[in-house]
């Protein structure tokens, strides 16, 4: 589209959203499992992935690895948790989370990287900034309106939906459940697009394991033990049903109220059994 | 094919959209606090006459690279506590009395707060914890104390500093804010529209638009951050020690050194 006049319509728009969108996906995926077997290649990769957002990439380590994952801040809400937002309609919290969570995102990623020992990752972090918005700067340069509307509002959008990802699938989900803590999208063709992002309980709680082995994992482990409408079978029937055919926020579920600590505990062996045969 | 018109009208509605969100939940923040405010018009102002209360912060202290010439350990806030423990409170020639509650606020006023957290405990200690994978953890404790003077509000808010006054500063910021952030919008958009459209104005304004877009929303959080309640409001501090001959030991940050002695105590665990 920066190149290609003709390429400037509806169609390569919503592409070149999509991908941005996709490459923060992707980001995600080889930040817990790297994409290459040479870790040069892996940091270099990042400066792709931070173009494709406008956001470094390796921001995704602390605040999704370290603190998402374990839906707490060392004691602290999770950045990106959905109760930052709190709009009676509920359409607004879906607009606003965004506008809350990068921020709170942003700022959790400095003070965590000033500790000491994480120069490495100051630095990097530093380089994909630079790298991101030095190339978006120069592309802005050359062709000012051609790069916002065709560069920098794709960027945008994927980086904002990347973060909109963390409050549709946990909002009015149990955090402090085993099983519960997450909303699964298990269409197929979805989590082909997706790179099986849909199944997202079983990567809660394998967090380590390869994207690719998440649908066998979810339908072995999960599938028994979840909240049966846990597992949507389409994004956008959720997202539908959810902000745009209703006002109103849906309750949180205490999915998990029947759970004790000693039946968890029995699953969780049950689990790691399974996962090593 | 998208023409710039077309584009230009889609990005400035979300620009709009954005701004018109980050007001509204400022709106929310404003309305919270006046709803406390509203109750702390009937506080009631007097003296302790017994140990009233307590507020605690849970904090772990991490090293933090702050380059060659001084050492640091930054904070990290994980959990607050109010308990009143009850008690009585002269006021004038009456004494009220307070009940016991674990669910209560207790707001202590910031000097207070950062004196707590200023000493206690040896730095260099500290530090070699801090340098560790578990952190230096400690509980910083800020205790309601006889002869303190307290302001209390209902039976569930015990605070040593006037909490309508709180209120009201931190109500007039979220209440210029929300108008503020709607006038930078609306003057990057006239920029943004300036004739020629896409001229040279014209771009500024984009620049301008975009950068509202991405600088409006780390305000708006930090200024929320600002306005919540004592009782949870982060400390976040940090503990530095210089490096040098003339100039070895721990020393305190930010106003720290300012204070002078209050009756607080303050543990270290």
């Amino acid at each position: 589209m920066y190149f290609v006049p003709r390429c400037r319509n509806v169609a390569f728009l919503a592409a070149a959203c999509a991908f941005s969108f996709l490459s923060a996906v992707v980001g995600h995926n080889t930040l817990h499992q790297g994409m290459f077997a040479s870790k040069r290649a892996n940091l270099a990769f990042r400066y792709v992935l931070s173009f494709g957002g406008l956001f470094p990439i390796s921001a995704v380590i602390p605040s999704h690895n370290l603190v998402h994952h374990h839906f707490d801040d060392d004691g602290q809400p999770d950045w990106a948790a959905p109760s930052h937002v709190r709009f009676e309609w509920n359409l607004l919290n879906l607009l606003h989370f965004p506008n809350v969570a990068g921020p709170l995102t942003f700022n959790g990623v400095q003070r965590w990287a000033r500790v000491a020992g994480r120069a490495d990752f100051r630095r990097q972090y530093t380089r994909e900034l630079v790298f991101a918005f030095g190339l978006t700067g120069v592309l802005l340069y050359f062709d000012f309106w051609t790069a916002l509307f065709f560069v920098v509002v794709p960027q945008l959008w994927g980086a904002r939906w990347f973060l909109r990802i963390n409050i549709i699938q946990h909002d009015g989900c149990d955090t402090s459940s085993e099983w519960n803590h997450s909303r699964n999208f298990v269409g197929r063709l979805f989590n082909w697009f997706m790179m099986n992002n849909g199944y997202h309980t079983i990567h809660h709680n394998r967090a380590g394991m390869h994207w690719t082995e998440l649908a066998d994992a979810h339908a072995r482990e999960v599938t028994p033990r979840i909240d049966p409408t846990l597992d949507e079978p389409s994004m956008l029937g959720y997202l539908a049903r959810t902000y745009l055919l209703r006002y109103s926020r849906p309750d949180t579920r205490n999915a998990n109220e029947h759970e004790d600590a000693a039946q968890r505990a029995a699953r969780r062996a049950e689990a790691e059994a399974d996962a090593v045969t | 094919m998208l023409s710039r018109e077309v584009m230009g009208v889609a990005c400035l509605g979300v620009v709009w959209v954005t701004a018109l969100l980050v007001a509204g939940a400022a709106w929310q923040d404003l309305r919270d606090l006046l709803a406390v405010l509203a109750r702390a018009r009937r506080a009631v102002v007097g003296v302790a006459e017994t140990d009233l209360a307590e507020w605690s912060v849970e904090q772990i202290g991490r090293a933090l690279d702050v380059g060659k010439s001084a050492r640091a350990i930054g904070f990290h806030d994980r959990a607050f506590r109010s308990e009143i423990f009850g008690g009585s409170v002269r006021v004038g020639e009456s004494l009220v009395s307070v009940a016991p509650s674990t669910h209560g606020e207790v707001w202590i006023d910031e000097a207070r707060r950062l004196e707590a957290v200023s000493g206690g405990a040896d730095f260099d200690a500290a530090y070699a914890q801090a340098r560790k994978a578990k952190g230096f953890q400690r509980v910083v404790r800020v205790r309601v104390q006889a002869g303190d003077r307290v302001w209390l509000v209902g039976d569930d808010l015990v605070s040593t500093l006037d909490p309508a006054a709180f209120c009201r500063r931190k109500a007039l910021g979220l209440a210029l804010f929300i108008p503020l952030e709607l006038a930078a919008c609306a003057a990057a958009t006239r920029l943004a529209l300036t004739l020629p459209h896409f001229g040279t104005a014209s771009i500024a304004g984009a620049v301008a638009c975009l950068a509202f877009f991405l600088g409006v929303t780390p305000l708006a959080v930090s200024l929320r951050e600002g306005a919540r309640r004592p009782h949870e409001a982060f400390l976040r501090n940090q503990w530095r020690a210089e490096i040098g001959p003339s100039r070895a030991g721990a020393s305190p940050t930010r106003r720290e050194k300012s204070l002078s002695q209050r009756k607080t105590s303050t543990s270290v665990l």
